[in-house]
């Protein structure tokens, strides 16, 4: 689209968006800059802010929903590596954290399969993401649970030893905190130790 | 540790190198491109002359053509310092008060709002020098609000930043959603993020907890 056009276009858009409610709007104004700045010095206390200030489940699907594209983004290695590289302050092991806490307890299907699709993809955020599927799946229902699970164990039996060790820490945590947890039952039938004979 | 300057405010052979090798031209406007090597030795300088103290060759730095050309490159250039915890206190400083005196001068046709994230950024950093100028240059926002019309150009509507297109675009506030965040949010707590870096994190959730619910008006 030609830029002119495209003013035009967001500039309705923005006055359209005055009829809505201003918290809506906002959240939707800061969570495009997250996406499209391509800063990680931006997008990392942006980030902080948003995942953390949080709490009502209206306004977590609308964060989710506003920054997916961030988490759809991250598939490509080169993109996140270059954003983990732009600034030595930012800690990588905590921004990625950020970056997969965008998906959250009551997300969708469709953005938990965003942070298998990380897991498999053996690159920068999967440990991260591994761990956010951690935090997630207790609260998940239980076709979601079996299907995590079902990805996880395929990720076990085919996937690099590296990506088991993410896989058996994060949830070896979580099947030991409870014995309901339907993953851990599925993922540890068999004492821990002799799942990490294996790696 | 303060840090201690012994070039008196006077650029060296070194500095004076490394103006030389300013662009006449920028590949893109904004500076939120990060694999440019034109836009970093933009931003070096003016860190270097920050450090060194010269502010004639800051100033003529920010006269340059290259950065008056586009409306979105001198306050991109300024937020691109001024949120990065890697560079220099002093430089971080250095931009948010250059970026007050932007606001400050302000014609009422130029509408800022591009930048109200990274002053958000900037309220949450760990120095609290940098959030007291990040707050302070909230406050001149602020007063050009006042300026402001529905007929005001957004700075950065179309070049803010390169990936904008593919990843959705930037989503932008009307007048009073703008008043609403600045002058109802976050500047009656503007004290307590001077103090408390993650003070901003509380005083923004208060406000975003009621986003997404179909039929809510205005807080």
């Amino acid at each position: 689209m030609q830029p002119a056009r495209r003013a035009r276009k967001t500039s309705k858009l923005s006055l359209r968006s005055a009829n809505n409610s201003n918290p809506t709007s906002v959240m939707v104004f800061l969570s495009s800059h997250v996406v499209c700045s391509g800063s990680s010095a931006l997008q990392f206390p942006l980030l902080q802010i948003l995942n953390e200030s949080i709490g009502a489940p209206a306004a977590l699907k609308l964060k989710s929903q506003s920054l997916t594209p961030l988490l759809e983004r991250c598939r490509d290695g080169d993109y996140i590596r270059a954003l983990l590289k732009q600034d030595p302050q930012i800690d990588t092991a905590e921004f990625t954290k950020r970056l997969m806490e965008i998906v959250t307890p009551g997300s969708s299907s469709a953005q938990v399969n965003i942070l298998l699709d990380l897991v498999s993809l053996h690159g920068p955020v999967s440990a991260a993401a591994c761990q956010q599927l951690a935090v997630i799946f207790p609260t998940a229902g239980q076709s979601l649970q079996l299907h995590i699970a079902q990805s996880l164990v395929n990720q076990l039996e085919s996937g690099p030893q590296v990506s088991a060790f993410w896989i058996i820490c994060s949830f070896d945590r979580i099947s030991r905190r409870s014995h309901q947890i339907r993953l851990g039952l599925y993922l540890f039938p068999q004492p821990f130790s002799s799942l990490c004979s294996r790696m | 540790m303060a840090e201690v300057e012994y070039t008196n405010g006077r650029t060296t052979d070194k500095d004076a190198d490394l103006s030389s090798h300013l662009p006449s031209t920028l590949p893109s406007p904004s500076f939120f491109v990060y694999d440019s090597p034109d836009h970093t030795t933009v931003v070096d300088y003016f860190v270097r002359m920050t450090k060194v103290g010269d502010t004639n060759a800051i100033d003529d730095l920010l006269a340059s053509p290259f950065l008056t050309e586009s409306s979105v490159s001198l306050p991109s250039l300024l937020a691109r310092v001024w949120i990065s915890p890697s560079h220099p206190v002093h430089a971080r400083l250095a931009a948010l008060q250059q970026y007050i005196t932007l606001m400050q001068n302000q014609v009422a046709s130029q509408d800022f709002q591009g930048f109200i994230p990274h002053l958000i950024a900037v309220l949450a950093d760990s120095n609290k020098d940098v959030r007291a100028a990040g707050a302070n240059a909230i406050l001149a926002y602020e007063a050009s609000l006042s300026k402001l019309s529905s007929k005001s150009i957004v700075v950065g509507l179309d070049d803010m930043y390169t990936e904008d297109v593919a990843l959705g675009g930037l989503k932008w506030l009307a007048l009073p959603e703008r008043k609403w965040l600045v002058e109802s949010v976050i500047t009656p707590k503007l004290e307590e993020c001077r103090l408390d870096g993650k003070y901003i994190i509380h005083t923004l959730g208060q406000a975003l907890d009621a986003a997404g619910k179909k039929g809510k008006k205005d807080q």
